[in-house]
């Protein structure tokens, strides 16, 4: 039982990353931007190559920084561009931007999965086992959130992030430097979603695949949240995360009588899509986010 | 070399017809369906689960639309009630889902596995076959395009409240659109199918979407024929790669299949950025004056 | 269609947009709208057709109340209204933009489109939609520009053309929100014959203006609203004269918004 909770937190935590990082960008961007999971798979790719040179958290570092600087190119190269376009011109441009990451992730480091050289230490919690990378996962997610609602909150960066993210024109027109803005935002983001898919990979494999895993997860728990509310999807990914995990853990056979039956591991995955579905029709706003859905 | 180029064709065609498809759906009516997917994947399955489980395959063709159409009926209910960009993201979630509970269930049709084995048609069969299809598909699609009900559902594009201020409404509209939509991209599946023979979750995965949306949006959206031109272009493009140098062996065959999916991705962001409209813009609808 | 307005409230938040306004538009009669910026008064289109929700009061076609009915019902009824800022489909031409309009033909129905039984009446259908469609084209001087795609025309043409679209329709009851706004003189004299010859054939007209000339030469009744609140009715010289519109409209009363 304590075992499933902890890969339940691992997963929460390496999702939350991934969804606040998402929400941060949609709430300034105003769009979902579909290559945001490939910033995940970046990160992890250029992490696992910087690890042969450099040790893990140098090389986890590097996976960020590139993630957040590929963030920043594209912003400049493309979506500026495309700023007087439509909402859904923008989306299915982003589409396209993620399909070509993977293609050019695919054709540098090939399509097989790999491992990072890791520590596998072991130790013991209450009887269940938990592993060296699930605690660094945990404690870096957690550091990383602390470290980021802090710049939110006290650095003039974050006074800025928060004020073009609350109204772009009046921003604007008080003087803040909008376009230095928004590409802070991207680079950021971008980041912490290169952090979480060196998390990611540290856990489980590093493939190209990674980033288009964690999509529909992601879309889940930052709607669950509140599309645009960075911290809501904190706990949109706790709640996919958890759900996903219990579903797998229930003993069907013990409640309906019977032999023991588990649902595969393969129902996570439609566990977080059926959130996703769910939530749609149910409350397209979540928890903490504006009002939305039909007018 | 003909072989090649019947084959080509033959591929090209069944994109042809899930991108016009998709063209309805969004090119004229402003539907940002990202499980289109979703659809043809109904319609291969419903070959694939006539085949798994040893009925006659004129069960699966004919319930293929049918399937696709219900489908359609599926993904339009959520229309009412959600913004056009959650809905995008609803139907992606809807696209996974299905995939996900066909690949967890064996007993559907074959799980993750799959079904293969399935009568493979010559191309130089299916092809004319697919032409059939085709025409029917752009004479009917222009039809409604320069019908009354084309005008509907491209006010529901340009304008939704003007939609309503003239008194339509736009959930119709739409219904009809996603399950015409779906009942066509279906169809679609059903000619993948007998192309690959095999029925399994990744023939239907996203890269299907986004593959026909850059067909789509390359070939030109709101255009009939554009849909035609992006299969075909990007199917040349695809097939063009094959014939590309080995740089003295520094390219491998996989290298060549991911440069596919770098060119579907590099040429959707290009047009979107250099020229919206496509290789073929959207016609407009003269009428002569009347004396 | 007479159509009463009783009382409607509308707020925003802790803002009062609509503080109990009532009035009546008569059949066969052009009625004026007017007001200072800000006054609620396409807020009250919006309540009025459907488009947004009142919070009190009510809307009545003939003694009927509209109790929640959606814009598009409300439409397909004969209640049709334009938007400040004209709503056109931009990337569809003039022609297009009128024969979309009028109440629903054969050929919206995608089963009657392709079965050989409707074909004529189809055929039919198009037929006048163009024909009329044509004539108003000509009556709003747009004739020049009957292929081209709305998006080409300029702000005052795209007025013009949205007029168009709700004339096409044939509506009984109509509802223009600054229909002159930003178009040649010249036009604004053929609107105002429409308008007229509308009211002459029985239609309510209700118009929201600011052009003091257009509300004299064409409203039978004008009313005034100020922060919410129906201040003055009567004729357009009635109107024109009272004090308290002059001082609505030159500031000097000071009202708060009512908080709720």
């Amino acid at each position: 039982m304590l075992s499933r909770a902890i890969i339940a937190a691992v997963f929460a935590c390496e999702l939350a990353l991934v969804a606040l990082s998402f929400n941060l960008g949609y709430r300034v961007i105003g769009f979902a931007n579909f290559a945001h999971v490939e910033f995940v798979t970046v990160g992890a790719f250029i992490a696992l190559t910087a690890a042969d040179y450099l040790p893990l958290p140098a090389a986890a570092l590097t996976g960020a920084v590139v993630a957040g600087l590929l963030a920043v190119v594209l912003n400049v190269s493309i979506f500026q561009k495309l700023r007087e376009a439509s909402v859904g011109t923008k989306m299915i441009a982003s589409a396209g931007v993620a399909v070509g990451l993977r293609g050019v992730v695919q054709f540098v480091w090939g399509v097989d999965p790999r491992r990072f050289a890791q520590p596998t230490r072991l130790f013991a919690i209450d009887g269940a086992q938990m592993s060296l990378i699930q605690s660094v996962v945990i404690v870096t997610a957690i550091v990383s959130v602390v470290v980021f609602s802090l710049l939110l909150k006290f650095t003039r960066i974050g006074r800025n992030v928060r004020a073009v993210a609350d109204n772009l024109t009046l921003a604007e027109a008080r003087g803040v430097p909008t376009g230095q803005v928004l590409n802070q935002v991207w680079f950021i983001s971008g980041a912490m979603a290169g952090l979480a898919g060196v998390l990611v990979g540290l856990d489980t494999f590093v493939r190209p695949e990674l980033g288009i895993s964690l999509l529909v997860p992601m879309f889940a728990a930052a709607i669950v949240g509140g599309a645009g509310s960075p911290f809501g999807a904190i706990l949109g990914a706790a709640l996919v995360s958890t759900a996903s995990t219990a579903v797998v853990s229930i003993d069907f056979g013990e409640i309906f009588g019977g032999n023991s039956f588990y649902l595969g591991s393969e129902y996570k995955s439609i566990v977080a899509f059926s959130v996703l579905i769910m939530i749609l029709a149910i409350r397209p706003s979540g928890f903490f986010g504006e009002q939305r859905g039909r007018a | 070399m003909t072989g090649v180029l019947v084959e080509a064709l033959t591929l090209a065609a069944i994109y042809a017809v899930l991108t016009l498809s998709l063209n309805l759906q969004y090119g004229l009516t402003g539907l940002l369906n990202f499980g289109v997917s979703f659809f043809f994947a109904v319609g291969g399955y419903a070959v694939g689960v006539v085949h798994f489980h040893h009925w006659s395959p004129w069960i699966g063709i004919v319930a293929a639309p049918v399937a696709g159409a219900i489908a359609g009926i599926l993904l339009a209910i959520p229309t009412k009630r959600l913004d056009d960009h959650y809905w995008a993201l609803m139907t992606l979630g809807v696209a996974a889902l299905f995939l996900a509970i066909m690949n967890n269930n064996p007993r559907i049709a074959g799980g993750d596995l799959g079904t293969y084995g399935i009568l493979r048609i010559e191309p130089a069969r299916l092809l004319p076959i697919l032409a059939g299809v085709i025409a029917v598909v752009v004479v009917a699609f222009e039809r409604i395009r320069r019908s009354q009900f084309g005008r509907v559902i491209r006010v529901a594009r340009e304008d939704p409240i003007l939609l309503a201020a003239i008194g339509r409404d736009l959930f119709r509209f739409r219904l009809s659109v996603l399950m015409i939509g779906g009942a066509v991209a279906a169809v679609g599946g059903v000619a993948l199918a007998y192309w690959l023979t095999i029925v399994a979750p990744p023939v239907f995965s996203l890269d299907q979407t986004v593959i026909v949306w850059a067909m789509m949006i390359v070939g030109g959206r709101g255009n009939n024929y554009g849909s035609l031109v992006g299969a075909l272009l990007l199917e040349a493009i695809f097939i063009g790669t094959r014939f590309l140098p080995d740089f003295g062996g520094l390219l491998t065959g996989t290298d060549y299949a991911l440069l596919r999916i770098l060119i579907v991705g590099a040429s959707l962001v290009l047009v979107l950025m250099v020229r919206r409209e496509g290789v073929v813009r959207e016609s407009k609808v003269r009428y002569a004056p009347l004396d | 269609m007479l159509l009463s307005i009783d009382r409607i409230v509308k707020r925003f938040g802790a803002v009062t947009v609509l503080g109990g306004v009532s009035l009546v538009a008569a059949p066969a009669a052009v009625t004026g709208l007017i007001g200072p910026n800000g006054s609620g008064k396409t807020t009250l289109f919006d309540v009025i057709t459907g488009f947004v929700a009142k919070d009190a009061g009510r809307v009545l076609l003939d003694g009927v109340p509209l109790d929640g009915a959606r814009p598009h019902e409300l439409a397909h009824r004969g209640l049709i209204r334009t938007f400040q800022v004209p709503r056109v489909a931009r990337r569809m031409t003039l022609l297009e933009n009128l024969m979309v309009a009028p109440a629903r033909g054969e050929g919206e129905s995608i089963l009657r489109l392709f079965s050989p039984f409707h074909a004529q009446r189809i055929r039919q259908d198009e037929h006048d939609r163009l024909e009329r469609a044509w004539r108003l084209l000509a009556a709003l001087g747009l004739e020049r520009h009957a292929n081209d795609l709305a998006e080409v025309l300029s702000g005052g043409e795209m007025k013009l053309l949205s007029i168009g679209i709700a004339l096409m329709t044939d509506p009984n009851t109509l509802l223009l929100d600054e229909p002159t706004a930003g178009v040649n003189p010249v036009l604004i004299e053929r609107i105002l014959k429409v308008l007229a010859a509308g009211r002459d054939e029985g239609r309510t007209t209700l118009i929201i203006e600011h052009n003091i000339a257009v509300i004299s030469e064409i409203c039978d009744t004008v009313y005034v609203l100020d922060v919410g609140e129906i201040i003055a009715s009567g004729s357009p010289s009635e109107v024109r004269r009272d004090e308290r519109v002059i001082a609505a409209y030159l500031g000097r009363r000071h009202r708060e918004r009512k908080l709720v």
